[in-house]
This record gives structure tokens, sequence and C-alpha cells, in this order.
């Protein structure tokens, strides 16, 4: 006999999704992810306009991380254009990076997922039983959207970065704050990390491929090459060509396998590729915790995020020292409006992100195409949710709900996006 | 009962949740407002289900699923007030753009199957239902928004000075983008967004929409530094090409 497990809605996960398993013997024989956001078609709304619009609009994408979208696009157009942005440039778009990871998390981490653990589920009851955490919770993503203001112009779909560089450099003396602000914010910091370490996380282990940007001289947001423990090695301006992106019959999102294989993104992929990488807080904070990485349990992706924020502002405080120690050069290159194509990926905070745009020699796009991190990884949550069904299935239906949704949350979905 | 809390909820329909994430945002005077207020759906802080009524609905995005319709429908039903939050929910936003150039956004080109796609055409909420009050802008400005709130709560519609953007660039003494010869919409968008693009190098847009009177002799002035086609286009972006073709191009 089938029996159906499902949830209809999925809350605290960024948009509307609702889960569908068939449940035979015990185990979990088909599961699905139901993606429940309407269609807005960015990739064709931006054919026909003119290239300066396309990072305003894809920023709208998602209101969680507008700044990769945005971002991503600007690269992937530089690409097409052929326009070199300046070091002064890449240094301020990785600081917005830092700050868009850093509030991203925070808020994942701290109001959409330490709940769970704590059986609480409203996040008036968290803030009343935490109330110290949640002080030093809000002023690490205080400063993650300050990092993003001072230089992007506002937090959520920032203004002044644009193709070849920036309409209006940040305050030199608004960065000085910034620096002082990243020194406290550092020590309290690891007071959360401390208690992200000793939660209470469902065993699990299934190893997936994790995909992710790498650089031999940081640890990759910003850039980097494509790859996998399953030796994947690519450059990211022709990403489409080495995954396969998925039509199904009903559903509206594209999703995404690696030679056939469901593959993993986010924090946990990163930290999992790159750990060696990461800044010297981030690895002691690791070591402290005693979990060990690779990690194959996609539950601490959460811990994995918290690895990262303290990693992000470890190293804004060496990017803002960097611009700071410079005087400014010219914010805005100057550049030729020519016909290309062009590919760029950057990580966000639940993974590598891809822009692609053909432009003609007005600056004017022909053809584009954005996939996602959560399609990408909306699949291998289904086999995860899968294997794990039959660690719980002797729990109760309310039990067995919630530790699903913990397992999706785990992986920090992103539905806007996943839809575009 | 007077010490009972009023009951809000903050939903979103189809949209990128920004102006949530802008409430979100506003931390600290955020926890403040969760202590007067019961917050009673709100699923990125809460995953309780609440049918339950309300004392003000605010909602963000336009409906495009089906089940959108529904739920939009089943608040104004159930909500004292109902607010829409935002440009997408107070004008189409963005979404307006797969509606504009329906040969380049058709279905075929994305999905196989394009019969099986539920594809409206994107709506205000206030062509749907009746709304009481509007919070402009893409995002929302946070700290407004919570001014809005308290306003709201001793049971004001608050009132939105007709003011445009170009007075909040005058008093913080931004360079004016006009007369730089860049295309902004400064002169005729509702101001309160602290100029914050301007202050950015960016020209307005017109995210806030439109005022209610528009100054007839900017057109002349705006035809004299862009062609049609980008005036078009730069009002395409928000979704107020509707509200303002007759008055710019």
């Amino acid at each position: 006999m089938i029996k159906k497990f499902k949830i209809d809605h999925i809350d605290k996960i960024e948009g509307h999704a609702g889960f569908v398993g068939h449940i035979i013997d015990g185990q979990m024989d088909k599961a699905q992810y139901e993606v429940k956001m309407g269609i807005r078609l960015f990739e064709r709304m931006v054919i026909g306009r003119p290239y300066m619009d396309i990072p305003v609009i894809t920023a709208r994408v998602c209101g969680l991380c507008p700044v990769v979208h945005n971002l991503t696009s600007i690269k992937a157009l530089e690409k097409a254009m052929n326009i070199k942005p300046s070091e002064q440039t890449e240094d301020l778009r990785k600081v917005m990076m830092f700050g868009q990871v850093i509030q991203s998390h925070g808020i994942h981490v701290y109001f959409l997922c330490l709940a769970d653990f704590f059986k609480i589920r409203h996040d008036v009851e968290l803030i009343k039983k935490f109330p110290e955490y949640t002080r030093k919770a809000l002023r690490v993503r205080h400063y993650g959207n300050e990092l993003i203001r001072i230089i992007g112009g506002r937090t959520i779909h920032p203004l002044s970065s644009v193709v070849g560089g920036f309409l209006k450099l940040p305050d030199r003396f608004e960065l000085e704050k910034l620096l002082i602000e990243q020194k406290e914010v550092l020590k309290i910091v690891n007071d959360l990390g401390l208690l992200f370490s000793k939660l209470n996380y469902p065993q699990f282990e299934r190893e997936s491929e994790y995909i992710s940007l790498r650089n031999n001289k940081e640890y990759a947001i910003y850039d980097g090459e494509v790859v996998s423990n399953k030796g994947l090695r690519v450059v990211p301006n022709n990403y489409e060509k080495h995954i396969r992106e998925i039509h199904r019959p009903f559903e509206l999102i594209k999703r995404v396998t690696h030679e056939d294989r469901e593959i993993f993104l986010g924090a946990l992929a990163r930290v999992n590729n790159n750990k060696n990488k990461l800044s010297p807080l981030a690895k002691k904070l690791i070591r402290d915790s005693k979990i060990k990485f690779p990690n194959y349990n996609s539950f601490y992706n959460v811990f994995a995020q918290v690895v990262e924020i303290v990693h992000c502002i470890e190293d804004s405080g060496r990017y803002l020292r960097k611009i700071l120690n410079k005087k400014y050069s010219t914010a805005l290159k100057k550049y030729k409006v020519r016909a290309g194509k062009g590919g760029a990926m950057i990580e966000a905070p639940r993974g590598a992100l891809y822009h692609y745009y053909e432009l003609d020699d007005k600056g004017v796009v022909k053809h584009s195409n954005i996939i996602t991190p959560t399609a990408q990884f909306i699949s291998n949550i289904e086999q995860d949710i899968k294997l794990f069904y039959p660690n719980i299935h002797q729990a109760s239906q309310a039990e067995k709900t919630r530790k699903i949704r913990m397992l999706i949350r785990a992986y920090d979905p992103c539905m806007t996006c996943s839809v575009h | 009962m007077a010490d009972k809390k009023p009951k809000i909820a903050i939903v979103s329909l189809t949209d990128c949740e920004g102006c949530m994430f802008a409430i979100l945002d506003q931390g600290v005077k955020f926890l403040e407002l969760t202590k007067r207020l019961d917050i009673a759906e709100f699923h990125l802080i809460e995953d309780i289900e609440d049918t339950g009524s309300y004392d003000i609905a605010f909602i963000e995005g336009p409906p495009i699923t089906k089940e959108n319709f529904v739920c939009l429908k089943s608040l104004r039903a159930r909500s004292k007030y109902v607010v829409a939050l935002g440009n997408c929910a107070a004008e189409g936003g963005v979404n307006r753009m797969k509606d504009y150039d329906k040969k380049t956004c058709d279905l075929k080109h994305i999905y196989k199957d394009p019969k099986r796609i539920f594809n409206p055409k994107v709506q205000a909420l206030d062509e749907l239902i009746k709304v009481d009050f509007v919070v402009p802008g893409c995002p929302i400005n946070g700290e407004e928004f919570i001014k809005f709130v308290y306003e709201l709560l001793q049971g004001n519609i608050p009132k939105i000075p007709q003011r445009p953007v170009c007075y909040e660039c005058q008093i913080r003494k931004i360079p004016c983008l006009l007369q730089k010869g860049e295309p902004c919409l400064g002169p005729i968008i509702l101001g309160g967004c602290e100029a914050v693009c301007p202050n950015a190098g960016m020209i307005c847009q017109g995210c806030r929409g439109p005022l209610k009177e528009i100054d007839p002799d900017f057109k002349k002035l705006l035809r004299k530094i862009t062609t049609p086609k980008r005036i078009e286009e730069l009002t395409e972006i928000y979704g107020i090409k509707d509200k303002v073709k007759d008055k710019l191009l």
C-alpha cells in the first residue's frame, strides 16, 4: 500500500514550496519537492533591453540575495563586452559579497533555522528565550547590511554597482567606521559560532557531488573555477555546457544534474571543497567544534554557513584595509559597447549562481540564461529526504514533518530564485 | 478588548520578498514592533498556519499562481485593512515586463508544454481587491514602513505628501541628474524615499509610482534629453508605463 506523506507549505524558507512523498513499507519511494511560486520570466523579459538596465532588473529576482544577482549579471555583461574592471572595483564588489553572505546566512541560520532545534515555531518565542544571542545575531546581520549599503548605496537592490565599476565610490570615512565595527562584530560572532557548533544536528549521511567555485588565492566567493569532489573542473564562462538543465512537465523550474547526478551547492559544498582557504578564525571555529569536514550530513549546511559568516567578517576587514590603504582611482572605467557573449558565476549564499548574456553591437540583450543554486540542488534535497526517511519512519506525523522541514530548510532553498 | 494586541499578517504572493527582508532589516525596531503586535502570519519568522482574521494584512507581490489569487481574496475577506506592500503589489512591478512584449515572453521559449503553465496577466492588487493603503517602493523604505504601521494601529490611514523625488534631492543637496542630461524621472515620482537612488548616482526610475498630478511640461524636458523608446524602457521597469504614457510619450 502506498501512503502519501504531504507537507502543504514549508514555512521559514524564502518563497513558497511544499513536499509530497510516497511511502511503501517504511521507505520513501518517491519524493517530490513542489515549487509554489508563479512565473516571472526574467530570462525572457531582459531580451530586447539595453545592458545597463539588466543588473537593475535581475537584482529583483531575489530580495534575499539581490547583490549576487546584480553583480553576477554585471560580471557576465562585462565578459560579453570584454571589459576588465579595475582591481579597486573588484575589491569593492568582494566586500559587497561578504556583506551579502553575512546578512543572508545571518537570517537563515538564526531566524529561519535555529528555532527548529528547540522545537520553537515562532521566532518571537525564540527572541524571548535568547535575548542576548538575538541581539548579537542582529548586530552581525547589521554589519553585513552596512557593508552592502555603504558600497552599493542600498542594502536590498543595490544601486551604484554597474558595468565598468561604480557610479559613486563609498565615503572613506564610512569605510573607516565599518572597519571599527568589524573588530567589534568579530568578537561577538564567536559566541554564535559556539552556539551553533553545539546544536543537536540529526544524524544522517549521504555523500553528494559538491559543486563550488575554487580559487588558488583565497576562499572563492567572487570568482574561481567551478570544481566538484567528483572531478568537475571547468571555467564559469560556459558552465551551462557542462551540466544538464531538465524540464519536467508541470514544473516551473529547470532542474540541474551533472553527469546524471544530483548536485549539492552552498556553504557545505564550499567548506568541503575549500576549507583550507578559510580565514584563521573560521578554521579555529571548525577545530573547536570538532565537526569533521568534508562533511556529508546536509543538516550541517547550517553550521557551514556559520563558519562562512566568521570567514566573511574576518576577510572583510582585510579587504577594507586594502581599499583604505590606497588612494581611490576612477570609479567607472571607460569602455566600448560591443557585441558579444559572456557567462559568469559568483557564489550566492546558497550556492554558485550563473548568468549568461548575448549582446548585439548596441548592447541590447539578444539571449540570456540564469541558473540559480536552488534549481540546481532541488533534486538533491529529494534524494536526501528519501534516504533520511527510514530514520524517522517510526516517529509521529508531526515529528516526521518537523524533521523533513528541518532538512529542507538546512539547504536554505530560495523559491523565488528557483523559478525566476 | 483594550489589552488585546492588534493582529497582523505579512504575506507574499509571487515576488522577490525584498520588502519582507526590508522589514526584518529594521532589526531592533522590528523587535519593538513584535512586542506591540501579534504577528500571526509572517512565513519568514513562524511556521504555524493561521486562518483567523487580521486588523491589518500587508501583502507583497502580485498574484501569479492560482493559489495566490485564492489567498488574496481570502486575506481581503479576513482583514480590516489591506495594505499593498511595495511596488510589485502597488503597480505590478518588474513582473509586468513579461506582459509588455508578449512575443519575446511567449512561454514556448521556456517551457516544452506551455499550455500547462498558468500565466495570468500581472495586475496590481487594487485592480483585484479594495486596497486601503499602499507602502510604495522597490523595496519599501523600512523606516517609513514602521512609521506607517504605528499610524495604522491608531486607526489612521497614513498620508504620504504628494511631493516629488526632486524635493528629496534638494533638501539633501544631491546634484541634479536631469541637469547633467540624464533621464531622471524624479519630478513626476512620489518622494519619501530619501532620494536613495540619485544619492547613489542612479537616476530615479519610478519605483514609488507617479504623483497624482504630473507636471505637463516635464514631457518636453525629458524629450530633449532622451528618446521615446528609452522613456518606454524606463517606465516599464517598475510597471508604471500605462499610468504615465499619456503624459510622457
